[in-house]
């Protein structure tokens, strides 16, 4: 889901940082700082100067911190005032700029991790202004990502927002330097969209482990194709991503181009998240059930990608144990439920009685759970496979 | 001062006892004078009769209806000539012909114990309760059948008994093994664990599978499921516990069954039993060696490769000083005597059963629903979180706190789930009740939610869910919903008498 998020900031963000100025009707937040902004409110005109906003920097509790203080003449007519703030990554020029979100949910926009502060200044008459400097807001670095890695510069842009007018008074620039040495939004986009094209690529090489493309595997990767591109709105984007998913399963159906898992595997640990490498497998699961068999070799397949992948054990039986309920077990032979169930062939026949009686275990509790009906009656028969296997054992 | 009985309630028959003057367990017979009563119900001009007649006829036609416990809690309806009716209303119907019977017998019941199998879930525990109430029964109490049946032996140990045991428990329908520390006459339940699928009714199966097998090799033809019926192969079953091999007419046609073959066809369902009594050690974190006896229960425990499949899996001799049908009702028997009103019983009897302690511990996880972060897929998932664990002993109480996740959240959905295993994913435990609890507005998130699961010594859940800064609260008791059944007096005016 935070990967969607993200790559749906990528594709509206002008749009959103237009909103900024338009007068969006975020919540407002309370004013915090040394000396309240009650304290410093004043009317005695002309002697505060232009309105002003810095940036301290200051460390609280070993996190650093970016605070934003202000001082000087409010410009307002008089009004319902609130103070903005957003951030701007202007490293590659303004016109190049992009936003930068942050990982604090109550610094971001209602709709997405755009970085967006809102501070209610309350009610101020025109003439009012602010002594000594005030803090209203901190940043806190370590949460923000800029689109790209490395040494950013960043522009804070402060406004005042005239509720009763409608307008925007005393925007102000302020500037920063972020050190960031994580991945870049607009480079994690990059990277989930090679991440995808190569998950496709993986599901073909599991659909044709057991030799050939079935109609109904096809089907399925189809269908996460249609879905990954759904999730956006603007046709644009679903029409670039359509040619590059497609590009990618051409290449990956075409025998002439030899693609071998251990190249798709690792450029997946290069680009892929742990989050796109589950959903990868997920898929791989369901191209392996669409046809309502188990090849030996999908199931190869599928457990060499989870170690190459560096995939949680927990987690992907999890995922398999899902699966499986799902999937008519009927159709198991008891022959493979041990490649089903993972256990190695090399595993010492005690190590593999032991394994066995682990998932017999674990599918007889989860009988109890479940209610009549097919997920139920895979269920037992995964139990009756087990008991069956676990005989030569014995 | 009325008398308190035990009744275990089976899938395939069913027993009674009480305890007499002088406080021992006795077996209570029916009013065909037998010790066990076939848990079966034939449909006669409008009447339902229950009992042996019924358990010869079934299968044969509509008429007839058995094994009916293994859908107890289940939401379905079963047909008995043109009515339907729910599991928890025919077992009603086997309650209430045991209660008639033991009134002709021993006099006024004023309590009654009926006992469960080990890993039935909340709904077949609340069926089980709810067939009671409908039979007319006063039941305050449900006891595990491991459990009854180690309490008997345990009393019939006199103070004799001390160490870890097992009690090896399979019936017409269910298994159970559970490891019990025995010291005298107290009773301490450390592990259990059950299969819901597998009991004679399974062995039974097997063999109308050979006979149609057999059948079809002589005959080339399908044989017809009337003309060998279930009551046809508990027959065979038991002749192949003493014999090599039966030969049986069916349609004028002579078929062959051996032991050899039968064995080799239920090996795979005493393997179930084998794997969880490995399980089981496990659990209760014991070895082997560690267990002084095995104590049998359940007629299925008569079958040769069952026998030695435990003598197998225990290292060990079992121990099996009485009937094993009748165990688990004198136990509960006990257990209505041990548990109940004290101004039933005289002097003597109090003074018998004064000794007696039994302590249960959950055979299931409990817990709720909600959002939980994943450290493997760095993400938040709504997932299953455990509040009151399996064996913990019971009576048990335990708070757990969790936290609204959005600013202005004015509502949570609860679900109260019940598992065997600490399961994380939803797919995986039943959901046994859902509801909502409204929350103040215009609150950050974060606020401190207190979830209290409460579990009596009758396995009921309670449960309480406060808001703790508003004190806002729901409370929940699941116990003896009157669900999908017929009343009482419709059973009544069924009932032979």
């Amino acid at each position: 889901m935070e990967t969607i998020l993200l790559l749906l900031f990528i594709f509206f963000g002008g749009a959103i940082f237009r909103m900024f100025f338009a007068g969006l009707g975020a919540a407002g937040r309370t004013i915090v700082g040394d000396g309240s902004l009650s304290e410093n409110w004043n009317r005695s005109m002309g002697n505060f100067g232009p309105f002003t906003v810095r940036l301290i920097d200051k460390t609280v509790e070993n996190i650093d911190l970016k605070m934003l203080e202000i001082k000087g003449m409010i410009p307002t007519s008089g009004g319902s005032l609130d103070l903005r703030v957003m951030l701007r990554d202007i490293t590659d020029g303004q016109e190049n700029s992009s936003p930068v979100i942050t990982l604090i949910e109550h610094q971001q926009l209602p709709d997405n991790k755009t970085f967006f502060m809102n501070v209610n200044l309350g009610v101020i008459e025109h003439g009012m202004g602010i002594h000594k400097w005030v803090e209203m807001l901190r940043i806190v670095p370590m949460f923000l990502i800029p689109p790209h890695t490395g040494k950013r510069r960043i522009q804070l842009v402060s406004a005042i927002y005239d509720h009763n007018n409608e307008a925007i008074w005393g925007n102000t620039d302020t500037y920063f330097e972020l050190d960031f040495s994580g991945t870049g939004y607009l480079e994690q986009s990059e990277n989930d969209k090679k991440a995808r094209s190569l998950t496709i690529q993986l599901s073909v090489a599991v659909a044709l482990a057991d030799g050939q493309l079935d109609t109904s595997e096809i089907d399925i990767i189809n269908k996460w194709i249609l879905k990954t591109i759904n999730v956006f709105d603007d046709e644009e984007t679903k029409a670039e991503l359509g040619e590059l998913y497609q590009k990618s399963y051409d290449n990956a159906v075409n025998p002439d181009n030899n693609i071998t898992l251990s190249f798709v595997t690792k450029e997946m640990n290069e680009y892929a998240d742990d989050n796109i490498k589950y959903q990868a497998l997920s898929l791989c699961y369901d191209v392996m059930t669409a046809d309502g068999e188990i090849a030996t070799e999908e199931l190869n397949i599928i457990k060499n990608l989870s170690k190459a992948l560096n995939l949680d054990y927990l987690e992907v039986e999890r995922m398999r144990d899902k699966k499986m309920v799902d999937f008519d077990t009927s159709q198991i032979s008891k022959e493979s439920i041990e490649d089903i169930l993972g256990i190695d062939e090399n595993t010492s026949e005690d190590q593999k009685r032991k394994l066995l009686r682990e998932e017999f275990k674990k599918w007889n509790d989860r009988l109890t759970s479940l209610d009549e009906g097919p997920e139920r009656d895979n269920a037992q028969e995964m139990i009756n496979l087990i008991s069956e296997a676990i005989q030569k054992y014995k | 001062m009325g008398n308190v009985i035990g009744i275990d309630l089976g899938t395939t028959y069913s027993a009674m006892s009480t305890i007499d003057e002088t406080g021992r367990p006795k077996i209570v017979t029916n009013s065909e004078g037998k010790n066990i009563t076939p848990s079966c119900i034939l449909l006669t001009e409008n009447k339902l009769e229950v009992g042996e007649e019924a358990r010869r006829m079934l299968g044969l036609d509509d008429n007839t209806c058995g094994r009916f416990k293994r859908e107890m809690g289940k939401n379905i309806k079963l047909k008995l000539g043109n009515k339907e009716y729910s599991p928890a209303d025919l077992s009603a119907v086997v309650l209430k012909k045991l209660k008639q019977d033991a009134e002709k017998s021993i006099g006024e019941i004023s309590e009654a114990v009926v006992t469960i199998p080990a890993n039935f879930n909340n709904e077949a525990r609340e069926a089980t309760m709810d067939a009671a109430k409908i039979a007319g029964l006063n039941v305050q109490y449900i006891v595990n059948e491991p459990t009854a049946a180690a309490l008997y032996y345990a009393f019939e140990g006199g103070h004799e008994l001390g160490g870890i045991y097992a009690v090896y428990d399979l019936g017409g329908g269910t298994f159970d093994i559970s490891i019990i520390q025995v010291n005298g006459q107290d009773v301490d339940v450390i592990a259990t664990n059950g299969v819901q699928v597998l009991g004679g009714d399974d062995f039974d199966n097997i063999i109308i599978e050979m006979a149609k097998e057999k059948y079809k090799e002589v005959t080339g033809e399908t044989l017809a499921s009337e003309d060998f019926t279930k009551s046809n192969a508990e027959e065979e079953k038991k002749s192949l516990s003493k014999r090599e091999k039966v030969t049986v007419r069916i349609n004028r046609q002579i078929i062959e069954l051996t032991k050899k073959e039968f064995e080799e066809k239920i090996a795979y369902l005493i393997t179930q039993a084998e794997m969880l009594c490995e399980s089981t050690f496990d659990e209760a974190k014991i070895s082997v060696s560690d267990i002084k006896g095995v104590f049998l229960v359940g007629g299925s425990t008569r079958v040769p490769a069952v026998l030695q499949s435990v003598k197998d899996t225990f290292k060990q001799e079992p121990i099996s000083t009485v009937n094993v049908d009748e165990v688990v009702s004198l136990g509960a028997a006990l257990y209505a005597a041990y548990k109940g009103d004290k101004a039933n019983l005289n002097t003597v009897q109090k003074k018998a059963i004064e000794q007696i302690s039994v302590t249960e511990s959950t055979s299931k996880c409990f817990g709720t629903e909600a959002i939980v972060r994943n450290e493997a897929r760095n993400s938040d998932e709504v997932m299953n979180t455990i509040i009151i664990r399996k064996g913990e002993k019971i009576p048990c109480e335990k708070t757990s706190s969790y936290f609204t996740s959005h600013e202005g959240q004015t509502r949570i959905k609860i679900k109260i789930t019940e598992s065997v295993a600490p399961e994380e994913d939803m797919n995986f435990v039943k959901i046994i009740w859902e509801g909502e609890l409204d929350l103040p507005p215009d609150r950050p998130a974060g606020q401190e939610l207190l979830f209290t699961y409460k579990y009596d010594d009758n396995q009921i859940m309670k449960c309480k869910f406060v808001d703790k800064e508003s004190g806002k609260e729901k409370k929940v008791e699941l116990s003896m919903a009157n669900n999908n059944s017929n009343t009482a007096s419709e059973i009544e005016e069924f009932l032979v008498e």
